[in-house]
């Protein structure tokens, strides 16, 4: 059987920043981010887009911005590998929205559609830069607005985007990410 | 394809680094008459070039946890029955109903799959397939408008099956994972 997996080392670093918490979200359509990044440029066995790519910002990327101690905000996802061989990989990004006004309503609505397919791109705290959802797309899986009781609490959305996907997210350079996003 | 019964056994490996995951990417349909195939004479179905030169797309959910392909194999005495089953979930019951009804006329169907698993498969080609459907509006706001694409065809010839989908052409397009959805005319003879 051959079933021999790379194995490589992993090395600990004190230097590392485990800094937790999500800077930067920026969302675009599947086909858009594809069609900028060119098929055969990221690699779906090392999860690695190769450097240089894309050459252009991603056409009709958004950026949602947000509350960067909003203690909400994340990126997270988790590989399962079932000892039948299949596996599964859920990405979720979370971010929370303040304010429900009437630009928001609208922008929120039109991205949360069944059949979507997105991609994030996702900066974090740590200085790592992952792009979710290129294998089969996210969707916006919910919405969530909610007004508070009391001028304690928020007046805010929550969005959640959600997917499988065949792996972990991509790696992207800075310089590429600033690129695919500007 | 002369008469030859020496069957020959080869290995069948395991590669734990080969997709396993399910599902369908792509459906394209078109009529056998415009489909033309290449296989390896000395294998008979390994696929070598095929090209469908008119198509259409059926366009589905990716995600809807619906759309999928199977195929058995019953052989009882000798006789080997091959039966072909793909089932397409097109969301929304509108004017693409009547579309479907008129296809399904046509019982010389031919199926080419975009697999999740990066396989592509080629149904139909010895004797091509049927088309029946079924529309359902659902009962409430959280059921799904649907109309649901069967399509069925028994044979003595399993599905051709790749691993490598640029050996398939589609009308003038190479499909290889490149999204492109055709606007080729649909042209149903």
């Amino acid at each position: 059987m051959a079933c021999t997996v790379t194995l490589a080392d992993i090395v600990y670093n004190c230097d590392d920043l485990g800094i937790g918490g999500i800077v930067e979200l920026h969302v675009a359509n599947k086909s858009n981010a594809i069609a900028a990044i060119g098929v055969g440029n990221y690699d779906e066995d090392t999860r690695v887009i190769a450097t240089g790519n894309p050459a252009a910002a991603v056409s009709d990327i958004v950026s949602l911005s947000f509350n960067l101690k909003d203690g909400f905000s994340v990126f997270s996802e988790v590989k399962t590998v079932n000892a039948d061989g299949t596996t599964t990989t859920v990405p979720t990004i979370s971010v929370e929205l303040p304010k429900m006004d009437a630009g928001k309503i609208t922008a929120l609505n039109q991205i949360a559609k069944g059949g979507a397919e997105l991609v994030a791109f996702v900066k974090t705290a740590a200085g790592t830069y992952h792009v979710s959802g290129l294998d089969y797309g996210l969707y916006a899986s919910t919405i969530d607005a909610n007004s508070g009781t009391s001028r304690a609490e928020k007046n805010r959305f929550q969005l959640t985007l959600t997917g499988e996907e065949n792996g972990l997210s991509y790696s992207i350079d800075a310089a590429d990410f600033a690129t695919a996003t500007a | 394809m002369a008469f030859n019964c020496s069957v020959l056994l080869s290995d069948i490996d395991s590669n734990c680094s080969n997709s396993l995951t399910g599902g369908i990417k792509k459906v394209y349909l078109g009529l056998k008459e415009n489909l033309s195939l290449t296989l390896d004479t000395s294998a008979e179905t390994v696929l070598l070039n095929a090209n469908l030169e008119d198509f259409v797309t059926f366009e589905h959910n990716p995600k809807d946890k619906a759309t999928y392909f199977s195929e058995t194999k019953q052989t009882n005495l000798t006789v080997p029955v091959i039966e072909t089953e793909i089932f397409v979930k097109l969301p929304a019951i509108d004017s693409r109903a009547s579309k479907v009804e008129q296809m399904s006329y046509r019982s010389d169907i031919v199926c080419v799959l975009m697999h999740n698993n990066g396989t592509a498969t080629i149904s139909g080609w010895i004797r091509g397939l049927d088309m029946n459907y079924s529309a359902s509006s659902g009962a409430s706001i959280t059921d799904a408008s649907s109309i649901n694409v069967t399509l069925k065809g028994t044979s003595w010839e399993s599905s051709i099956a790749t691993s490598d989908q640029s050996l398939i052409k589609l009308g003038t397009l190479w499909v290889n994972h490149n999204e492109i959805w055709s606007n080729n005319n649909i042209n149903w003879g």
